[in-house]
């Protein structure tokens, strides 16, 4: 995994595990911070343990960015992770049409796509064909969920 | 018909209160040739159930319920005996936390989507309860197409394998009908899960030891990950050498996913710790989990990927559990 902060936006990529350690960085506690988690590939069990404790213990104000689907399902599955006034400012939906076999990562940004706190449906998406049936690749019920949990944490 | 139990004497209580349901079990059972015993009228069922006892091997108690009639006939010798429970995809089971006292006596959680019945898992369960031996993925699937193992030595494996299965799952495009690559992940991360559980939580000397430090593994302590494709489902088996997996933990997970709404199955907390959070990571990737134990000697947990479905169907499905406990 590597860590880089940039521009006071903290950049995460790899495999988040219980190696994970950002003592390293110079981040002032209390801080606010961008974090770009576009780069991660998938983050274990210990991994969000390590995280969660990282962000509590430093009083950090995250706000993520470019979320991949693998920290949308963490999101969903632990409470936590969403706590201490953290705001997801962007996260990526998969897309699939079975009709032109064409994948598609979206990028959904909050104040433009959805509102925290608020239950989210994504409308019709096509491409340039008329037959397209592009569509969400996930599961909307559980998928989108933590949007509405975020009400009650910010 | 020369089915899959013509040589073996097993039993079977049919106890549906979804008609559908019942219908087609029964069938079925006729079907592989079963000598079938059903019971669906609660006055019926002592009589009937003591002539089961004395003349079949194993007996299946199938049901889509579990109230104090089940929990009455749990009292029969439970030694030859697997309670399987058919929960409903569409959540429309009449199951629920409050009505189901002995869930935790369950053996085996069987997902059914009100059509087709779920043959892979039930042929699995029976011919695996009529076998000596019942470690091993291959029951569950077609003959295999692909498959690897290994040998954990140490734990810095981990990370080698994670990568190695990611790429297998990802060669595996050519045989089905959708882009593999978030499977890979759920695989590689399904499989890392199994792994930290049996280097650590399984084996008594590290279970209390930072995972930050690697671990080297004696003869003893080795553990056996396999893989296999039969070009519908991905296999991922770890297998240790201590048998020291708690059914209560995959109990606890497979009541979550029998009684609880999509949304509330999702949620879990930090402090869920230990194996549990890990677990529950894997239920939301896998579309089953079979655990074979052999209390002291030995474990091995199972999870499947139906590669055949989208991602987005994948995320809907409701996984299925097996438990399978045998004394030494």
């Amino acid at each position: 995994m590597e860590l880089k902060f940039e521009g006071n936006v903290l950049y995460v990529i790899g495999d988040v595990t219980e190696d994970f350690n950002a003592d390293h960085l110079v981040i002032p506690k209390g801080a606010i911070i961008d974090i770009d988690l576009g780069g991660v590939s998938s983050m274990n069990s210990c991994g969000v343990r390590e995280w969660v404790e990282w962000i509590e213990n430093n009083n950090f104000h995250p706000t993520y960015l470019n979320c991949t689907h693998s920290i949308v399902l963490q999101f969903n599955m632990v409470s936590e992770f969403l706590s201490s006034g953290a705001r997801v400012a962007s996260f990526q939906v998969p897309m699939y049409c079975g009709v032109c076999r064409k994948r598609e990562i979206r990028l959904l940004k909050e104040g433009i796509d959805y509102k925290a706190g608020e239950h989210y449906e994504m409308g019709s998406i096509h491409c340039e064909k008329t037959e397209c049936g592009m569509k969400l690749n996930v599961d909307p019920d559980s998928y989108f969920y933590f949007l509405e949990m975020m009400q009650s944490n910010t | 018909m020369n089915g899959i139990l013509s040589s073996i004497s097993q039993g079977f209580i049919c106890d549906f209160v979804n008609q559908e349901l019942d219908e087609k079990m029964r069938k079925f059972l006729l079907l592989i040739g079963a000598h079938v015993h059903c019971i669906v009228n609660a006055n019926e069922t002592s009589e009937c159930y003591q002539n089961l006892i004395a003349n079949t091997a194993h007996i299946f108690h199938l049901t889509d319920r579990l109230d104090e009639n089940t929990s009455s006939q749990l009292l029969a010798p439970l030694v030859k005996k697997q309670l399987v429970l058919f929960s409903l995809d569409d959540f429309s089971s009449p199951l629920t936390r409050e009505s189901a006292p002995d869930l935790n006596k369950l053996n085996t959680i069987v997902t059914w989507d009100g059509r087709s019945l779920p043959y892979r898992q039930l042929s699995g369960l029976f011919k695996k309860m009529g076998s000596e031996r019942f470690f091993g993925y291959e029951r569950y699937l077609s003959p295999v197409l692909l498959s690897e193992s290994h040998q954990i030595i140490d734990s810095s494996q981990r990370s080698v394998l994670r990568r190695q299965l990611a790429s297998f799952v990802e060669r595996l495009e050519v045989f089905i009908d959708h882009p593999p690559e978030f499977f890979a992940v759920f695989a590689a991360e399904i499989l890392d899960e199994f792994l930290m559980n049996a280097i650590w939580d399984a084996n008594p000397k590290y279970r209390e030891a930072s995972r930050k430090i690697a671990v080297q593994l004696s003869d003893e302590e080795r553990i056996s990950v396999e893989w296999g494709f039969d070009g519908i489902f991905l296999a991922i088996s770890v297998k240790d050498q201590f048998g020291t997996f708690t059914p209560s933990s995959l109990q606890a997970l497979a009541t979550r996913f029998a009684t609880a709404s999509r949304k509330q199955q999702v949620q879990m907390h930090r402090g869920q710790g230990g194996a549990g959070l890990g677990l529950h990571m894997v239920t939301q990737r896998a579309s089953g989990l079979v655990t074979n134990l052999v209390p002291g000697v030995a474990s091995e947990i199972i999870g499947f990927i139906d590669l055949t479905q989208s991602l987005g169907e994948h995320a809907q499905r409701r996984p299925f559990f097996q438990l399978f406990c045998r004394s030494a």
